[in-house]
């Protein structure tokens, strides 16, 4: 047994037995204890518990009744299945004739705030939208032409005698038979290869090729950037395929903005050095709930509901 | 959500009981297979911590999914710790990168039903050396005083205090690892019919 669960049993037990008189030296003591190292209170409240807890097995064993009774608890049961959760997609409209400036029609998909939509193409090629993201759709006779037009997207590629191009911002990416995602952000756009090869063009920089486990970046003026990704990073980086956020130890403020792209209700950070602060973990996308408590716990931030906001702030 | 701001002291400890304790055996055994580098005692403190953590908090029923709010809180102690610290073996520290990301798969049976906490309870107290065992008995079952035991059991109120502390720090022990080397108790008993075997685990 640790020292430190050793002398919380024995507070804990002291604390029960403790008369009226001797009450408040005994949790001036107590008090300066549990000060005194952020693990002694832990050790405290978990003694506690099992302490309180004792009446209840006490009472169950000794009337043989169903330990059921009470004692399970009164919160959901829903268990996050990190990974592996298949998400709900919401149906949405999609798919209406949208001319793309060449009298080709093409067909215009979107996601909506929180959505995470699929779509498979005519050629066998899966797309996957990530939220509030919209692509138009032309497969035509000598070439796939996709728009990322907003958002993020995944591209699963089907081989096909036709190059499958996609085409954001200023930027152009070929691909035969490859998986990658795109994400197109206000002052660049990110690609990131998880299967084959594909080519990203830039009008500055002309033609690089980029393989999988890379990842590519092109800022506003056409400069390409290259590095290469760890699988697990990548894995990370396409968690929201399967509703779920990742961050290995991102300021808060990067978190927070991540989170809020999929969320009406969003999170603020009140104060910016909080925001600073690294966090690490999975979370459902959606659960802007979970989210904020785990922040609260572990950054000593408090929360602050309200209808269409949640606030945090140092303590 | 009109939730009163806190919760009596009492409740808190039975809602921790009810929802987090029972997930400790996993977050452990999730911990030592995905950090091995992690010595017990970093363990020890990161769930401690946490604990404290969760404590800290104004109103944790609004906590619906008690299982990956303990686990991303212990991964954020853990990281947070690593970093604080001055020197980390560059394994650990990889280690604790990839914690996230290792699987810890909160499966149906990852959370210790109250059967099985109350079984194992039992075992634990059966197995309690005999004063410890008499003297949390008489407490907490019948509810004796700690007066009243002294009495029965010819000790001094504070040697009885001793056991009955004695008795709950290893229950408490005991039901952070329900699966882990069955439990301190057997490990006890072998070492007492041998005193000179060497630990085996």
């Amino acid at each position: 047994m640790s020292k430190i669960d050793e002398q919380a049993a024995q507070w804990v037990v002291r604390l029960a037995e403790v008369n009226s008189d001797q009450r408040d030296i005994v949790n001036a003591a107590l008090e300066q204890w549990l000060a005194h190292d952020v693990r002694h209170r832990g050790a405290f409240v978990r003694a506690q518990g099992v302490w309180h807890g004792l009446d209840r097995y006490a009472s169950l064993a000794g009337t043989g009744g169903h330990p059921e009774d009470g004692l399970e608890s009164r919160i959901s049961r829903r268990l996050m299945l990190l990974g592996g959760t298949a998400v709900a997609l919401a149906a949405t409209g999609g798919g209406f004739l949208f001319l793309d400036g060449r009298s080709a029609a093409s067909s215009l998909y979107r996601s909506n705030l929180g959505e995470v939509r699929e779509l498979r193409l005519a050629d066998g090629s899966q797309l996957v939208l990530n939220t509030e993201s919209s692509v138009a759709v032309h497969l035509g006779r000598k070439e796939r032409d996709i728009r990322l037009l907003q958002g993020e997207a995944i591209f699963c590629v089907a081989k096909h005698r036709n190059p499958f191009v996609v085409y954001t911002a200023d930027v152009i990416v070929r691909a035969i038979g490859t998986v990658f995602s795109i994400r197109r952000y206000a002052t660049h756009v990110a690609v990131l290869v998880t299967e084959g090869v594909v080519e990203v063009k830039s009008a500055k920089e002309g033609t690089w090729r980029v393989a999988a486990n890379q990842a590519a970046d092109v800022n506003s003026d056409g400069l390409i950037e290259t590095r290469t990704v760890q699988e697990v990073d990548a894995v990370r980086r396409l968690a929201w395929r399967s509703g779920m956020v990742s961050f290995a130890g991102e300021p808060l403020s990067v978190a927070v903005e991540e989170i809020n792209r999929h969320n009406r209700r969003r999170i603020i950070v009140d104060d910016a050095e909080l925001g600073t602060k690294p966090i690490v973990g999975s979370f459902r996308a959606s659960d802007t709930q979970t989210f904020a408590l785990v922040v609260a716990a572990a950054l000593d931030a408090t929360v602050e509901d309200g209808a269409e906001t949640v606030h945090l702030r140092s303590h | 959500m009109p939730e009163p701001q806190g919760l009596a002291d009492e409740h808190r400890y039975q809602w921790i009981l009810a929802n987090i304790l029972p997930y400790e055996t996993r977050v452990r055994r999730w911990l030592k297979h995905s950090a091995p580098s992690l010595a017990e005692e970093d363990v020890d403190d990161a769930i401690q911590e946490a604990y404290a953590r969760i404590w800290q908090m104004p109103d944790f029923r609004r906590i619906q999914d008690a299982s990956s709010y303990f686990k991303t809180t212990v991964l954020n102690v853990v990281y947070r710790q690593a970093h604080r610290a001055k020197i980390v073996p560059m394994e650990r520290m990889s280690e604790i990168e990839m914690l996230d990301a290792t699987r810890y798969d909160p499966g149906p049976e990852a959370r210790v039903s109250a059967r099985q906490q109350l079984e194992h309870v039992q075992k634990v107290i059966d197995a309690l050396p005999r004063r410890c065992r008499r003297a949390i008995t008489l407490r907490k079952i019948y509810g004796w005083s700690q007066k009243e035991i002294a009495a029965e059991m010819s000790l001094s109120e504070n040697t009885v205090e001793k056991h009955i502390a004695k008795g709950l720090g290893l229950i408490v022990q005991a039901m952070g690892r329900l699966d882990s080397e069955n439990d301190a108790t057997q490990r006890r008993r072998s070492g007492r019919k041998k005193k000179t075997h060497v630990e085996d685990r």
